[in-house]
């Protein structure tokens, strides 16, 4: 199913911010996202997993147009993107459509659900007959029956609304799909369906997907390309089979372990102690090493080079790599 | 980082801690809009008990509930009421308790931790002031008197230091939103196990957590559940969490539980329908993604 040629690519991509506090002459930046390289091939289900604020949703939204980058580039379809806004970053977003964490959130709860279909279509100038047929294919599609549509986002249950964002998503016939945690706000009978009906939509229409989740029971299951994200910096990237069954990086292990799915970790429970530190003041060196249990007297003075344990597997770490087959 | 021996290695690690005494036996309460009964009941004849030490799991989807049976056990039922049964807690029967009493009851005897971390602190205090409150507060229940706050200081930095929360000088003179979800989290577990009550309600307290924090959370609630051998009713709508560290399992859907039984019997017999569809949603062959 994978294409050999590239289809997305980031090369180097920061992402800054300015401080609210500090004196009004001298405002202050920080880097929500530093010298990010990733590579996305059609078809692919890229899954970036991390803890919250390690900018996994900065990184989506700066691809689709939603936060400037400050430097690095996008390359898609071989057009590069070297200013924000411009040609070709205008025709990734118009191919690109996302779905969000909380489904009710993101709905209008004004309108309709088959109305909430509907709008990107109209907004396409998509005439309203063509547009309320399409609505009435893609209910078929995600299992939305006719009467639900008729209903408001706070008249359906949960995992309804989640169906229409989906169908929302998928109305204007997009390339790729970004998905921002969409399991995140369902019960687990509700998760099952949802998971099963996005495998069914990829199928279908051909997607490729840019997938953020905790869930990694569903990385595991669904991703062809994992990368793993710490403080915003990317500390490992590898073909999902390689990743889950041989994870290299130490937070990479920890996040595993912190899994609870019974199919992602077999080993030993890792508890990381404390928490990501803020992006303000990012510990020299290696990012992760205050909390890294195997960190070393360099973690804390050298930023660590890119190893490369694996075909397409990247490490970034000064340890040498322990095979760990989970 | 430490390598914890497994948070759930061994089942049998935390058995010995539970013991056979009940701490809470609830029997058919059904609450509802009226006393009449004219309304739908959202608790419709719920039995369960919890023993000393023991953590029981209540699971079910969104609305199934659990936190209405968590609120109804603390009596902060309202707008509902009790139409039927008891709520049997130190040979008393909550149900029939006057305010005053049940206010002798909450925080010291029973705790509620709820989820939403952020919304039940308050934003225009500093955490430091809200945690001395929580001490004092119990000193005051207890008819101690009043530490020195050299004294009360050193007793919060212990909490913190226990659930791992470091440079707490300045964590204190932080206010709720300078705190990440999940030390707000720790904190009020530790608040909550501060006085050793009889039984802790947990309240989705894990829900919307990254994983590795989610893990630093049950491992805090087991060594607290070692210390003090405290009942836990542990509130969530995630088996795999459940699986984890609980020792029995009720499983509620539309106001009523429809199976209870240890790990062993649940994920490995369930009986209900419901429960079946339960299980097989989290522990579902990796080919497989459910219907």
């Amino acid at each position: 199913m994978t294409e050999p040629a590239s289809y997305l690519t980031i090369k180097n991509l920061s992402v800054r911010f300015d401080l609210r506090s500090g004196p009004f002459f001298r405002k202050r930046s920080f880097f929500a996202i530093k010298d990010i390289s990733l590579n996305i091939r059609k078809h692919d289900v890229f899954c970036l997993i991390g803890e919250s604020g390690s900018g996994k949703s900065t990184l989506m939204w700066t691809l689709l147009g939603m936060h400037r980058f400050f430097k690095g580039e996008i390359n898609y379809k071989g057009g590069r993107v070297e200013r924000f806004g411009d040609s070709y970053h205008r025709r990734l977003i118009s191919d690109a459509q996302m779905v969000f964490q909380d489904p009710v959130a993101s709905l209008n709860p004004h309108l309709t659900l088959g109305r909430s279909i509907e709008e990107p279509m109209r907004a396409k100038k998509i005439s309203r007959k063509t547009a309320q047929a399409a609505v009435a294919g893609l209910a078929e599609k995600t299992g939305l029956p006719a009467d639900i549509l008729k209903r408001k986002p706070t008249e359906a249950s949960i995992g309804q609304n989640q169906r229409a964002c989906i169908a929302r998503a998928l109305s204007v016939k997009p390339e790729i799909l970004f998905l921002d945690e969409p399991l995140t706000a369902l019960d687990p009978i509700v998760q099952t369906r949802v998971k099963k009906l996005l495998m069914d939509m990829k199928d279908a229409f051909g997607l490729t997907y840019f997938l953020v989740t905790h869930d990694l029971g569903f990385a595991k299951k669904i991703g062809t390309a994992v990368a793993v994200m710490y403080l915003g910096r990317i500390v490992e990237q590898a073909p999902a089979a390689d990743f889950f069954s041989n994870p290299r990086h130490p937070y990479s292990q920890a996040l595993l372990s912190g899994s609870l799915s019974p199919f992602v970790w077999q080993k030993e429970r890792i508890i990381l102690e404390g928490e990501i530190p803020s992006p303000h003041e990012p510990p020299k060196g290696c990012v992760f090493h205050p909390r890294c249990r195997n960190r070393m007297p360099v973690c804390d003075q050298i930023k660590p080079a890119c190893r490369k344990p694996g075909k397409d597997h990247l490490v970034y770490c000064h340890m040498q790599l322990p095979d760990v087959r989970n | 980082m430490a390598v914890n021996a497994s948070v759930s290695a061994d089942k049998t690690d935390h058995r010995p801690h539970v013991s056979e005494e009940p701490v809470l036996c609830v029997q058919n309460l059904s609450v509802g809009i009226s006393k009449r009964g004219h309304g739908t009941n959202i608790l419709k004849n719920v039995s369960f008990s919890v023993n000393k030490g023991e953590i029981l799991g209540l699971v079910g989807e969104s609305g199934s509930g659990k936190s209405a049976l968590a609120k109804t056990i603390v009596r902060l039922e309202s707008p509902f009421d009790i139409i039927s049964g008891t709520i049997r807690f130190r040979d008393s029967n909550l149900a029939n308790l006057k305010e005053r009493e049940l206010r002798k009851i909450r925080g010291r005897h029973i705790s509620l931790v709820m989820q939403n971390p952020h919304k039940t602190m308050d934003p225009v205090f500093t955490m430091g002031y809200q945690l001395k409150e929580v001490v004092r507060a119990h000193e005051l229940m207890e008819k101690q008197p009043a530490s020195k706050k050299s004294l009360l200081l050193s007793r919060i930095h212990g909490f913190l230091k226990d659930v791992g929360i470091s440079s707490p000088d300045l964590r204190l003179s932080q206010y709720p939103h300078e705190w990440s979800r999940g030390m707000i989290q720790r904190a009020q577990l530790i608040m909550g196990f501060s006085v050793k009550p009889d039984l802790l309600i947990l309240d989705e307290v894990t829900s919307a957590l990254d994983p590795t924090i989610c893990l630093q959370i049950l491992d805090i609630i087991l060594r607290l559940r070692k210390s003090s051998r405290t009942g836990i009713i542990l509130i969530t709508h995630d088996l795999s969490v459940v699986r984890e560290i609980c020792d029995r399992v009720a499983v509620m859907k539309n106001g009523e539980i429809v199976e209870t039984g240890t790990l062993k019997e649940v994920f490995e017999k369930p009986c209900h329908p419901y429960t079946k569809r339960l299980v097989a949603a989290v522990f579902e062959d990796e080919g497989d993604v459910g219907k």
